[in-house]
């Protein structure tokens, strides 16, 4: 049977069967929910029910949510069906259940359908009270049944502009600048430490339409920054959480995720269906993609990053006079060379100023405030509080946005090259590289390598390597032919930083030679 | 000729961020100089306190401006070392 199946019934629900039809031999657990008729409602006895659904809308709403449940939990397959017509006092209104392989996954799928269903689906229901009347009763929203008689999801009992009052009664703003507000689309990339507070202020603002560009999974450690999310949702993804977390602070506003990785391929589709995109990732590869992407797509890039207890800030503006990253620093750094957050360390609150700053650049953006910082580099330091707004203006030479542009394409990502020749190499990356030696222990008099691992081939077993990843390793034997094949074999085992230096020992020795004079 | 050079000194501001105020262990100091760009205190200061990055790898920024490497260096100028950094 196919995983999902969401259903309409018009006849009564035969549970046991239900359950049966999920039986799977990979699964560990079924989690399964029953919604029964009870005999009263609001303090009033109730004889029976009568569920009226809105079967088109029914049908693709649950088939939604079903599809939901699949991509935020671990799931084998789920079913649920809603009862459609008369139902007496015990009869079975809805069922719901998940399999999975695990009991925590199949628990929460199934809560999350079925909070999902009450929410969302299209269905009123008639009670029929032990005193003769009967009345309709919005399934959606128990609390607030008369007022809402409609499929708005999460419908709040207030108006839209309610939420922006505060902000209105800004002369800059008013309802015109609400109004732009509205219009406006910007996409977030990366919903981390950056990415949290930008888009909680956005959202809030009352930005029409947010993007979050995000595909990793929560981790503990993320929590002590990343203010989107809660304990309990580690191990998820975290775009459809950041989504499910903004849609429940503004409902009024459209939230959209992109789960794939920006690179060359998605970039161009992303800034073509926003106005504006805050750069909120951790990590040079992707800021001089989106640096580029600003320039080459036309659309303005705020972009934030983080080191330690301070930040940098700036908008790229391709309006502008003011330039761009590569205007700055052309090239990213070689790997290694500044740190990132993993390795060096982040506090909190600082990610969080600088996010909430970039909340507040393309709000300057959408308004037309004064102020916007694409012609300034903002740098601050939480410690001192010192800050400095550096002038900064479009480098004529400058590869991306100069006069004699060379750069035309976002770059592809090359394949990481199995060999690294002797030239490849400095002295720097060589004390950063674990040398591990291939030979046999009759071929190490030719050319000593004293500081490295010994590993002969003859015991090679990818499978126990005598080191552990966290380094880079240099595999060397004698003509870099087994070292080859060991950082193939060792890279088919996950082990990334494995190379092979072409030429064996004696190409080494020469390395430590150059390196020496 | 060595009076000369001591004449020459310039009362310099200089701010380091990121990497190099570690490597510094200073948010800021005044120097007294007789270097005359900023590229010839950048190496003279980087050489001093073993700075890692190298110069086409930093930017610099003169009295609150990015400037170019080869910019003149006045008297009580403020002179700001910037790297840039990833983090998120």
């Amino acid at each position: 049977m196919p995983p999902l199946i969401f259903e309409i019934a018009d006849e009564p629900l035969n549970v046991p069967a239900l359950a049966a039809s999920l039986a799977n031999r990979t699964a560990g657990a079924l989690a399964s929910f029953e919604g029964w008729v009870r005999d009263h409602n609001d303090g009033r006895q109730v004889d029976g029910l009568d569920y009226e659904v809105f079967k088109p809308l029914a049908q693709s709403e649950g088939d939604a949510i079903l599809e939901e449940a699949r991509q935020k939990f671990q799931v084998t397959a789920i079913r649920a069906v809603h009862r459609h017509g008369m139902l007496a006092i015990g009869d079975c209104a809805v069922w719901v259940g998940v399999i999975a392989s695990h009991r925590d996954e199949a628990f929460r799928a199934c809560r999350y359908v079925i909070d999902e269903v009450k929410h969302r689906l299209p269905i009123w229901k008639k009670e029929h009270y032990r005193d003769g009347t009967a009345e309709w009763v919005n399934c959606q929203h128990p609390g607030a049944a008369h007022a809402h008689h409609h499929t708005q999801d999460h419908a709040p009992a207030f108006a839209e502009a309610d939420m922006y009052a505060r902000q209105m009664r800004l002369p800059e703003i008013g309802a015109a600048g609400q109004a732009k507000l509205k219009a406006a689309k910007v996409l977030i990339v990366g919903a981390g430490g950056l990415g949290s507070p930008a888009a909680l202020m956005l959202a809030a603002a009352g930005v029409g339409k947010i993007g979050i560009a995000e595909f990793d999974l929560l981790e503990a450690s993320n929590l002590h920054r990343q203010i989107l999310y809660a304990a309990a949702d580690v191990g998820q993804p975290k775009a459809a959480l950041a989504a499910d977390r903004l849609r429940a602070l503004n409902p009024f506003i459209q939230v959209e995720t992109h789960k794939a990785r920006v690179d060359a391929e998605t970039l161009p589709a992303l800034f073509a269906a926003y106005d504006i995109v805050l750069d909120c990732t951790d990590n040079f590869t992707a800021k001089y993609l989106l640096a580029d992407s600003a320039i080459l797509f036309g659309k303005p890039l705020v972009q934030a990053s983080i080191h330690r207890f301070e930040g940098q800030l700036l908008t790229i503006d391709p309006a502008s006079d003011g330039g761009c990253l590569r205007c700055l620093w052309p090239e990213p750094p070689p790997d290694g060379m500044i740190g990132n957050c993993a390795e060096v360390g982040v506090l909190g609150v600082v990610p969080g100023l600088f996010g909430t700053l970039q909340a507040s650049e393309a709000l300057k953006i959408i308004l037309g405030l004064p102020g916007a910082l694409d012609r300034h580099l903002l740098i601050m330091d939480a410690l001192t509080l010192a800050t400095r707004r550096i002038a900064r203006r479009k480098d004529a030479d400058c590869a991306l946005c100069g006069d004699r542009p060379t750069i035309h394409a976002l770059s592809r990502p090359t394949a990481q090259p199995f060999e690294l020749a002797a030239d490849d190499l400095t002295a720097g990356m060589l004390t950063d590289f674990r040398i591990v030696d291939l030979r046999e222990p009759e071929e190490r008099a030719d050319y000593p390598l004293p500081q490295a691992i010994q590993w002969p081939f003859s015991g090679f077993d990818p499978a126990n390597p005598p080191f552990d990843s966290s380094a880079p390793v240099l595999l060397v034997c004698g003509g870099g032919v087994r070292s080859l094949a060991g950082a193939r074999a060792l890279r088919a085992r996950g082990l990334n930083e494995v190379y092979s230096l072409v030429g064996g020992a004696k190409a080494f020795a020469q390395l430590g030679r150059q390196a020496a004079e | 000729m060595d009076l000369d050079v001591i004449r020459m000194t310039l009362p310099v501001r200089l701010e380091y961020f990121a990497l190099l105020r570690e490597q510094r262990g200073l948010d800021a100091e005044t120097v007294e100089t007789a270097c005359r760009t900023a590229r010839e205190l950048y190496r003279e200061v980087s050489a001093s306190h073993g700075f890692t990055l190298p110069e086409d790898r930093v930017r610099v920024a003169v009295n609150n401006a990015f400037a170019p490497w080869d910019t003149a260096l006045a008297a009580n100028d403020t002179v700001v070392f910037i790297p840039p950094v990833s983090g998120g």
